[in-house]
């Protein structure tokens, strides 16, 4: 196999009618889903879309999988932008993007003719195109394993977002791992929560085609009404969920299993951020038939590259072990010397094989940096993907996570670079200069800033305008100067310190 | 019904609890808010609010949250 689309392409002729996609308006068949793909992607191929991409600027919905496979099957590949970010990091996304076409609905159009003129279409159009058989078995032909399949875009340092490039292969790769791992079956179904533009719902999309499995996309909505999301599982039947620990953690807190039990469900997969012991063991007490599995990676290894099924009891205030490596992965734990650390002693988790991405978008000075040559290994080029996250094997071996190096937040799930919110605080009138901190017992953000001091109300709006909703600052701290350490660096210890004697 | 719209205030503040019909819809309380809420909600009327009560429609407005707690107080 070569493209993702072969994988639906299997699907499609294992059994034309299994539903493989649904969300609350609709379903799709794999007949039905490969046909929408089939008419869209010919539609496209008068785009030319090779070495280019396609922007989808749709809903969390059935159709904005059709419109990224379209893009796959047409030779491109796709990008999936989050519909409410502000419209400035998506211009900024799509200018170093440069898609062939950005695919959207009625409702988008004119905010995508705004940003890409003369480049905006219609999923509802591309789908009355006729299937060009020859048109797509040519650019299928022609394309490589190692051409790109989707980029990703994900917090970047310096305010500007970054682009993770992941070829097909490694989502091939990662899916057949995935199936393996998890003993994935065409009776399952998923209950996807992930965003589509979020590396989580790579998982959920092709270990539902890989598996030949159904997904269905919960509307992220109905994590407010415990009740009914639990009953929504149970009418589609929902064996396999793929969730952050913080939405794990409100059932948790709600006790919805004194109230109503998932029925169907056969393993839960967690992913994203840390795992409080304690929210994992509710879990597991109320439904001990369930496997559950700690899943951790970033965006850049397709979307996980270590695992730890949970086949011990871990005490509350115990870490969850991230596990071992994947089959198929290799990892190793770096010290800042380059030497392997030893058992017990920590390093920076560096993955070589083949869910390694490609690289950034558009910058081969952040690429070069992240993913270089193994240190361990003078013999030949083998690149490693450095984390940046701070790991340790325990007594029996088990990956266990410390921390990260820099400074980046894991939040709800998202993945955050505190530069890309103080990069936009800068650019506030008045503002001089800022420190964006996150606050771990309170699982909060702080942003300390010095300048002209501004109300709470003022600064959120503000910033509301230039970042996502989940990278704006819970909590604001004003200085008259940001305390310095003694390496003339912004104290953040002692900024959190500060805000914490404010309450 | 001051006391529930000084408790929306805490849990979120700068909204327009006092004319808002559709909480929900709007998006302006979620998942989280709604933990919280419910908590300071149980702890100021020392009311116990559980998951089934939890819907849509006890949680629209302030009247409604309002409505919630006096029929808890009277079981």
């Amino acid at each position: 196999m070569k493209n993702v689309l072969e994988l639906l392409e299997n699907d499609a002729a294992n059994d034309a009618s299994h539903i493989l996609f649904a969300d609350s308006q609709r379903q799709l068949s794999a007949g039905e889903c490969l046909e929408e793909t089939e008419r869209a992607a010919s539609a496209l191929l008068s785009r030319s879309l090779c070495g280019h991409g396609a922007a989808v600027l749709l809903p969390r919905s059935v159709d904005c999988l059709v419109a990224a496979f379209a893009a796959a099957d047409a030779g491109g590949f796709y990008t999936i932008l989050d519909e409410e970010m502000p419209e400035a990091r998506m211009q900024a996304i799509l200018n170093s993007l440069d898609p062939a076409v950005i695919i959207t609905d009625e409702a988008h159009l004119e905010c995508a003719e705004r940003m890409l003129p003369g480049r905006a279409v219609l999923l509802k159009d591309l789908k009355n195109h006729d299937i060009d058989r020859a048109g797509l078995d040519k650019v299928r032909l022609q394309m490589a394993a190692s051409d790109p399949a989707y980029v990703l875009f994900t917090s970047g340092s310096t305010g500007m977002p970054k682009g993770v490039v992941v070829s097909h292969q490694s989502v091939l790769a990662y899916a057949d791992w995935l199936i393996h791992a998890f003993d994935l079956q065409s009776d399952d179904v998923f209950a996807g929560a992930a965003p589509l533009y979020f590396s989580m719902s790579v998982s959920d999309v092709y270990g539902t085609l890989a598996a030949g499995a159904k997904l269905y996309l919960l509307p992220r909505s109905l994590f407010v009404f415990p009740m009914q999301l639990m009953k929504l599982l149970n009418e589609q039947q929902v064996t396999t969920l793929y969730w952050v620990p913080t939405a794990m953690g409100l059932m948790a807190q709600w006790k919805i299993f004194d109230y109503i039990r998932p029925e169907h469900l056969r393993r839960v997969l967690f992913a994203g951020e840390r795992m409080p012991a304690k929210t994992l063991n509710a879990w597991r007490q109320a439904l001990p038939d369930v496997a559950f599995a700690n899943l951790f990676g970033p965006t850049e290894t397709t979307d996980i590259c270590t695992y730890w099924k949970a086949d011990r009891p871990l005490q509350d205030e115990e870490p969850v072990p991230i596990g071992v490596a994947c089959s198929g992965c290799r990892c190793f734990l770096i010290k800042e010397d380059g030497r392997e650390a030893a058992d017990g002693e920590a390093g920076e988790l560096c993955v070589g094989g083949p869910f390694l991405a490609s690289g950034y978008w558009n910058d081969p000075e952040k690429t070069a940096k992240a993913f270089r040559q193994n240190p361990l290994n003078p013999h030949y080029p083998e690149i490693l993907y450095h984390t940046g996250d701070l790991v340790k094997k325990d007594a029996d071996g088990i990956y266990q996570y410390l921390g990260r190096i820099d400074l980046q937040i894991k939040r709800h799930g998202y993945r955050i670079e505190p530069g890309e919110i103080e990069t936009a605080a800068e650019n506030i009138a008045g503002i001089n200069a800022c420190a964006a901190i996150w606050l771990d017992p309170e699982q909060q953000i702080l942003l300390a800033y010095d300048g002209k001091k501004q109300t709470e109300e003022e600064l959120k709006a503000a910033l509301a305008k230039r970042l996502p909703e989940y990278m704006v600052p819970d909590r604001f701290l004003y200085q008259k100067a940001l305390p310095q350490n003694r390496n003339g660096k912004i104290d953040r210890g002692k900024l959190a310190a500060e805000a914490r004697k404010e309450d | 019904m001051d006391e529930i719209l000084a408790i929306l205030n805490k849990v979120k503040p700068g909204q327009d609890y006092a004319h808002d019909e559709d909480l929900i819809g709007h998006k302006i309380l979620d998942s989280l808010n709604i933990i919280t809420l419910v908590f300071e909600l149980e702890q100021a009327f020392g009311i116990s609010i559980t998951p089934v009560d939890v819907t849509p429609e006890n949680f629209k407005s302030a009247a409604a949250i309002q409505a919630l707690v006096e029929r808890k107080e009277n079981e």
